[in-house]
């Protein structure tokens, strides 16, 4: 009954959060003045961070695709990028690790090899990336992905994305679910420490990817995320990541947001299913390439 | 408006609004970069729908015969971002699409862009990032 009654209490949360977003929007729309928030909201100390925010580089385009590596050669040609307009790929947005790469275990990294592998040569859905197939983002994914459109009270802080889908932090001195409970978007807690909210989100399910490129966590996944105000229009969004199941360490991914400022700019639903068929595609390009090269096959993943 | 500043208006909005995108597919999972096709023919259907638009072609080979070609768009709140309306590719229309052949090699294309009969060049690449403006921005 709790888990429902918080289910519940987040759906209205949302709904209000929209309801509230879109109220502001029109009244911001007949005040341009108005759009611009101050640093500090008017009711509390605390930082405003309410707006739309689009991310300004780094996980927003190239290493969606792969953390580690960027957007790869041929996705480059096909989507009419060239190595030079990929900002950051030789950047990375692991900021903690040498050469900026993820610290799998041994075994971890085996699999996260097989499962890049098996994205470009899928033999089953479960091969595809949860995102392609329309499932939620998931955590941290949906924190560094895309932009969204951001809502707080003094009790919450509701971040509703772009790509679909919302998240509620609770900054009400609640504890978080019983560890037995796993959600897509896990559970946020969250604190002010000056200029930045600090989150602390566990019951992560296992389903989801960091990426397009199969990195991936298990269900042990622990963040907490820094969401920093570096001035009005700047917002910096750091993550530790923990899970000592998969990593050897934990490891910080960072990113950064800047403030839509494009005047009467709306964020629109984006509902994903009704036109997906990348899947059949994936699939069946995978069919026929294993019946010109049946070698390459068998490359199940185990998960 | 006229066709020179509606063509500037959308490379404007392209512009400013390249970053709106993000990675939803493994591309090259899905399309050919070595099967680049440019398909001349006439649109039969427009599906501006989630998470990728379509359009429908038909294409006469050399020998005459028609194939329908579909064609994946970027999204609809990407193209609207652009400037693109219901109205902007109607069935019917003769248009020039260039994109990518399928992997599976059925008649389907990832675009990368649509020129209409009046002549425009649209992009329409489905990852929002296809436009070469977006590539002098960066």
């Amino acid at each position: 009954m709790r888990i429902l009654a918080r289910l519940l209490a987040a759906a209205f949360a949302v709904a209000f959060a929209a309801a509230l977003s879109q109220s502001d929007d029109r009244v911001a729309a007949q005040t341009p003045a108005a759009r611009t928030p101050a640093q500090r909201s008017a009711s509390s100390s605390v930082p405003d961070l309410q707006g739309y925010w689009q991310g300004s580089g780094y996980a927003t385009v190239d290493e969606a695709y792969d953390l580690e590596k960027g957007m790869p050669e041929d996705e480059r040609i096909i989507t009419g990028r060239t190595a030079a307009s990929t900002t950051n790929a030789n950047k990375g947005v692991v900021i903690d690790t040498p050469d900026h790469k993820i610290p799998y275990k041994p075994w971890a990294l085996a699999l996260r090899d097989r499962l890049a592998y098996n994205v470009y040569h899928p033999t089953r859905l479960e091969d595809i990336d949860s995102l392609t197939r329309c499932y939620q983002m998931g955590m941290p994914r949906q924190s560094f992905l895309g932009g969204f459109h951001i809502v707080q009270t003094a009790q919450f802080v509701f971040l509703v994305h772009g790509n679909g889908g919302a998240r509620t932090i609770a900054l009400d001195g609640r504890k978080h679910l019983d560890p037995k409970i796993k959600l897509w978007a896990g559970d946020s807690i969250g604190r002010w420490e000056g200029n930045t909210l600090i989150v602390d989100v566990t019951n992560i399910n296992d389903s989801g990817w960091y990426d397009v490129a199969g990195n991936f966590h298990s269900d042990e996944l622990h963040l907490i995320e820094k969401w920093t105000l570096v001035n009005k229009d700047l917002l910096r969004y750091e993550v530790l990541n923990t899970d000592p199941r998969v990593f050897t360490r934990p490891w910080t991914l960072r990113n950064e947001y800047k403030r839509v400022t494009e005047e009467g700019f709306e964020q629109w639903e984006n509902a994903c299913y009704e036109g997906e068929r990348g899947v059949e595609l994936m699939l069946n390009a995978a069919k026929k390439n294993q019946q010109q090269a049946p070698q390459e096959s068998n490359q199940a993943s185990p998960r | 408006m006229s066709s020179r500043k509606l063509v500037v208006a959308l490379l404007l909005a392209s512009l400013t609004l390249a970053q709106s995108a993000f990675a939803h597919h493994a591309f090259a999972a899905e399309f050919d970069v070595n099967k680049p096709v440019t398909l001349n023919g006439k649109v039969t259907k427009v599906e501006l729908i989630n998470p990728h638009g379509w359009l429908y072609v038909d294409v006469a080979g050399p020998d005459g015969k028609v194939t329908n070609w579909r064609v994946e768009t970027n999204g609809p709140n990407a193209l609207l971002r652009r400037g693109w309306r219901k109205e902007t590719v109607q069935v019917g229309f003769d248009v020039v699409v260039q994109g990518y052949q399928a992997r599976d090699g059925s008649a389907t294309a990832n675009g990368t862009s649509v020129t209409l009969p009046n002549g425009q060049k649209l992009f329409i690449g489905a990852t929002g990032t296809a436009a070469p403006p977006d590539d002098k921005k960066n």
